[in-house]
């Protein structure tokens, strides 16, 4: 048995990073053709939306209380047998059998290839398939935009929580800042809207201007920061985590109060510019941005944190006195961190309200602070892979648990207190994805030998 | 003109008298002792002069600049170093980020530099990694670079501890009873330590001890205080037959 | 103002501000012993809540009326709430007790989170009435005229105040008087040399969080006799404003929790009552909660420690 799992382990390891992606990227390719044949022919109705989690789980009966919760569960088991099956011939396969054929092809090709031209290949790659893969099921691309937002707001919240120690738990208000902001301005500038009036701009800036209003969400999230950066110098530990609460309740409650915008009724019209936007250029807008968002926020928090300026940070979670006696700004530091964080809280809220088309304050709550909490726990402190990996597996398991309603909450609460009970390190265990299998080992950078030139202080 | 110069300082924790009317002048190139009974106030003089503490009465000045009212980095900055009475090193970091880190002040390139790597950033980086790794060479610790400083036994910790108060680059090195939970050989190559890190660094040292001896070896002139008040000064010689130190000192230690 | 309306908006103020009180009274209790933040103590004032109204409608049910109903459903709700919250810190803060305090803080966090949403999927969203128990008569305003003016109060109101006042100084005793008490306030002064001396913690702190909890039952019962509302969010919504005047008194500190609570009463109360005038309009009482919190960010600011805190120097 251990023999066989070593011989499957060292046949998943021969295969390069790339190789899955296309391999993927083919399994969607023979989903296109033959997922919905094949679905009807073994009795799940069509092509399944998030590999049969979703439907399977939507058997379950949770209004007939616990009588009826039992009873459903044989159909939710039949259901999983047949998604299984689909699962493996229509994903599993396909991938497994195309790495396999592209392992060696990739591995030659990557290696005539300068390092940042072969991270730009993965990503190109990554983004076809999600585009192709999300593109057959609405639902899906839904997923994943989520998935990117959360991962933006588990990285940056990771900077204060898992790098620099301290406790903030009203990332939502900085999101609410973000997703405020650009949303007035993308639905000013560029749709037809009961507040604003006529569009501004003509069709074609909304392109252009995109980007940039996320930023400006963000720099607006940024200032907004400072609420928290600036106690920070005085107060630490459980009295700071009261102050970011107090700033999420005070933001939330502050655009209640602005009628004009919608005041507790939220706001909408986001759909309007998603509309201009495509009928410029029609590709997935939002799914673009949110893919070079994650990546902007991934190599800037990571880039921030491996430098020695950025070190003073973890010095600062280490022993917040001896750093700044040891020369460490801890205010500047500390001013930097808030601020780079809560930028990106507000880009991930822009992206966050364009993605949903609508917002309201009560979406910004101290409950959507704490799932953020929740993703940086889950994935480890101190570790941006296990952020992203966490933003994923909370996302698709929200997305999964929706038909347990509210008790899918309660499980969330949960798994809180449970991880802070038995694994205070998260998943990660505060390494990143990188210390368990090497870049070298992926495809993303040639063996150490053919190395040469400047290697990162950091790493 | 002295390097360090204290005059007056005095500091109350409430309505406790930690340090009362304290006056030093300390020369270029001096290694002195600060010594006293334990509660004496010594470290609370190290705290006020490195600027955890603002004094409540009181003048510091360092090469005639006056120090009081200036954060700690900043006074560390200008040139003051120092290692602490329990080890406080940044005990989940790599010895080596532990010493680049230190080098804080140093550092010119922007955030943004650091974020999109430009040619300034890679070259004070590049800088500050190779002096720290020198560094580390002179102690004979590189091969510990990349070793969690937690992982380190004490007496290591101790020699990490002073690499990164030197990364500070500094001119006056405070040491916070550097001896303390050493036996007496590991305390022999540490005075040789001192002595050597003096010369090789041109550097002018202040070192409180609680145990007597182990400074009477290496220091030109030691002060001792005692309740926050000095008590007596002088060679150590002097302040071995000085009757008041005996008293309050050396009396405790039993003869 | 006319001192009609200046009396009036007093006795709401300290009528609101004893509920605060006995709420902030849990939190600080268990911070001066735990040094916690009990976060999940809001949702606790919930349950009471909850528990008072199965407990009244059962009573009523069974034909049991105005006074035995009342005193009944305050102290089974205190009773069944204290054992709640030992429970909690049984199960999720002893077990941590070791281990570093921001990871308690979060699990405290989670475990609040978690009573509201357990009890949002078991019995729903919608808000609940109290069944009547007391004399309708009791939330009819009286007219007395004092000093030739007319003022209005509600015997509810009073009576609100009145037993507020009471587990107040029943509390001081418990911690002033008794032997345990003593142990309490020890805890907070010394938490390592106390063990020593041979108290036993675990009772203490058991201890603490039936006070806290059945304070906060108290004022779970008597908000929904003066309040029609009682649902799963209560705890975030009232919860927190007590929270905030804990922290305003100086959380850790008895006399701290009361005071705070009556200056968060009063603070309230009068943002919203300034906003009747045509002046000050732009006060709706939608800035209540703004206030509140503004105030809670000032004050950590200013002076964190709050009223009666004491300041903890750190140790260089």
């Amino acid at each position: 048995m251990a023999q066989l799992l070593r011989r499957i382990k060292e046949f998943l390891g021969r295969i390069p990073l790339l190789a899955y992606l296309l391999g993927f990227l083919a399994a969607t390719g023979v989903e296109i053709v033959a997922g919905q044949a094949f679905g009807l022919l073994i009795g799940l109705g069509g092509v399944p939306a998030f590999f049969g989690v979703t439907a399977a789980l939507s058997r379950l009966n949770m209004d007939g209380g616990l009588g009826g919760l039992l009873l459903s569960i044989p159909s939710m088991l039949l259901y999983i047998v047949p998604a299984l099956v689909y699962d493996v011939v229509i994903y599993g396969l396909p991938t497994l059998l195309v790495g396999r054929v592209l392992a060696k092809p990739v591995r030659w090709f990557t290696s005539t290839l300068p390092e940042w031209l072969t991270g730009l290949v993965h990503m190109v790659t990554l983004f076809l398939s999600m585009w192709v893969w999300g593109g057959l099921v609405g639902y899906r691309l839904l997923v994943v935009m989520y998935i990117g937002v959360n991962i933006i707001m588990a990285s940056s919240l990771n900077l204060i929580n898992g790098y620099m120690g301290e406790f903030s738990c009203g990332h939502a208000g900085f999101m609410a800042v973000g997703a405020y902001v650009s949303s007035l301005l993308t639905v000013w500038l560029f749709t037809q809207d009961d507040v604003f009036g006529a569009p501004v701009l003509g069709a074609g800036w909304s392109i252009i201007l995109f980007p940039l209003i996320l930023i400006v969400g963000g720099i607006a999230a940024g200032i907004a920061g400072l609420l928290v950066a600036f106690p920070s110098f005085k107060t630490r530990g459980d009295y700071l985590a009261i102050v970011t609460i107090s700033v999420n309740f005070i933001i939330k409650s502050a655009i209640e109060n602005i009628e004009k915008i919608g005041g507790p009724r939220g706001f909408m019209g986001m759909k309007g510019v998603l509309r201009t936007m495509t009928s410029v250029i029609n590709v997935p807008w939002l799914l673009i941005w949110t893919f070079i968002g994650v990546l902007i926020t991934l190599v800037v928090i990571h880039n921030f944190v491996s430098s020695t300026k950025g070190k003073g940070v973890v010095a600062i979670r280490e022993d917040e006195i001896a750093a700044e006696l040891m020369s460490v700004n801890t205010r500047h530091t500390k001013v930097l961190a808030f601020t780079i964080s809560s930028f990106f809280a507000g880009v991930a809220g822009g992206l966050f309200a364009h993605v949903l088309g609508y917002i309201n304050p009560s979406t910004f709550t101290i409950f959507k602070s704490t799932e953020a909490l929740v993703m940086v726990y889950l994935g480890g402190m101190g570790s941006l892979t296990g952020s992203v990996l966490s933003a994923g597996i909370f996302t698709v398991a929200m997305e999964a648990l929706r038909p347990l309603e509210v008790w899918k909450k309660v499980l969330v609460w949960l798994m809180l207190i449970l991880l802070m009970m038995y694994r205070r390190e998260g998943i990660m265990g505060g390494k990143e994805l990188t210390d368990f299998i090497s870049l070298e080992r992926l495809g993303l950078r040639r063996p150490a030998k053919e190395v040469k030139g400047y290697a990162p202080a950091a790493d | 003109m002295p390097l360090l110069q204290i005059n007056h300082l005095t500091h109350f924790f409430g309505g406790l008298r930690a340090v009362y009317d304290f006056n030093l002048n300390l020369e270029k190139g001096e290694l002195i002792g600060l010594i006293g009974p334990n509660g004496a106030g010594k470290t609370t003089i190290f705290n006020l002069v490195t600027g955890a503490y603002r004094p409540s009465q009181g003048d510091i000045r360092l090469n005639g600049d006056s120090l009081v009212g200036l954060r700690p980095h900043q006074i560390t900055a200008k040139g003051i170093g120092r290692t602490f009475q329990t080890i406080r090193l940044w005990n989940n970091l790599s010895v080596l980020d532990n010493i680049r880190i230190a080098q804080f002040a140093q550092i010119r390139y922007g955030v943004v530099d650091s974020i999109l790597h430009t040619r300034r950033y890679r070259d004070e980086e590049k800088e500050i990694k190779k002096r720290s790794l020198e560094l580390l060479e002179v102690f004979e610790l590189r091969h510990l670079a990349d070793e969690i400083v937690a992982n380190l036994p004490y007496g290591q910790q101790r020699e990490v501890e002073i690499v990164r108060a030197l990364a500070t680059k500094p001119r006056l090195l405070l040491l916070d009873e550097p001896a303390a939970g050493m036996n007496p050989g590991e305390i022999d190559t540490l005075l040789k330590l001192i002595q050597w890190i003096r010369k090789e660094f041109d550097l002018t040292i202040w070192i409180i001890e609680h145990q007597m001896r182990v400074i009477m070896g290496i220091c030109e002139r030691i002060k001792v205080i005692d309740f926050g008040e000095t008590i007596a000064e002088g060679t150590p010689a002097e302040i071995q037959s000085n009757p008041r130190v005996l008293k309050a000192y050396l009396g405790e230690e039993g003869i | 103002m006319s001192m009609a309306f200046f009396f009036q908006q007093l006795l709401n103020a300290v009528q609101l501000g004893s509920i605060y009180a006995l709420i902030a009274l849990g939190y600080t209790l268990v911070y001066g012993v735990l040094l916690l933040i009990n976060f999940a103590h809001g949702d606790i004032f919930m349950a009471g809540a909850f528990i008072g109204y199965f407990v009244a409608t059962f009573l009523v049910g069974h034909g049991v009326g105005w006074p035995w109903g009342f005193i009944l459903t305050l102290l089974f709700s205190m009773a069944f709430t204290a054992m709640l919250g030992v429970g909690i810190e049984r199960v999720a803060y002893r077990p941590l007790r070791t281990a570093p305090r921001l990871s308690v803080v979060v699990t405290a966090l989670g475990v609040g989170l978690l009573l509201e949403h357990i009890t949002l999927g078991a019995l729903g969203a919608s808000r609940r009435n109290l069944p009547p128990l007391l004399p309708e008569t009791w939330k009819q305003p009286v007219e007395i005229s004092i000093l030739g003016e007319n003022l209005n109060f509600t015997w509810l109101k009073v009576l609100i105040i009145v037993i507020s006042l009471l587990l107040m100084i029943i509390l001081q005793i418990i911690v002033r008087r008794t032997k345990a008490g003593m142990a309490m306030r020890a805890i907070s002064y010394d938490k390592f040399a106390v063990p020593l001396m041979g108290v036993p913690v675990d009772r203490i702190i058991a201890l603490t969080f039936i006070l806290g909890s059945s304070l906060a039952a108290a004022a779970g019962v008597m908000y929904a006799v003066q309040y029609p509302v009682i649902e799963p969010y209560m705890g975030l919504l009232v919860g927190w404003q007590a929270f905030i005047a804990a922290v305003v008194g100086g959380i850790g500190d008895i006399r701290g929790a009361m005071v705070g609570g009556f200056i968060l009463g009063f603070v309230q109360i009068f943002v919203v009552a300034l906003g009747q005038f045509p002046a000050l309009s732009f006060l709706s009482s939608t800035y209540r909660d703004l206030v509140a919190y503004a105030l809670l960010l000032i004050i950590l600011v200013v002076r964190p420690t709050g009223i009666f805190g004491v300041a903890r120097r750190q140790k260089v």
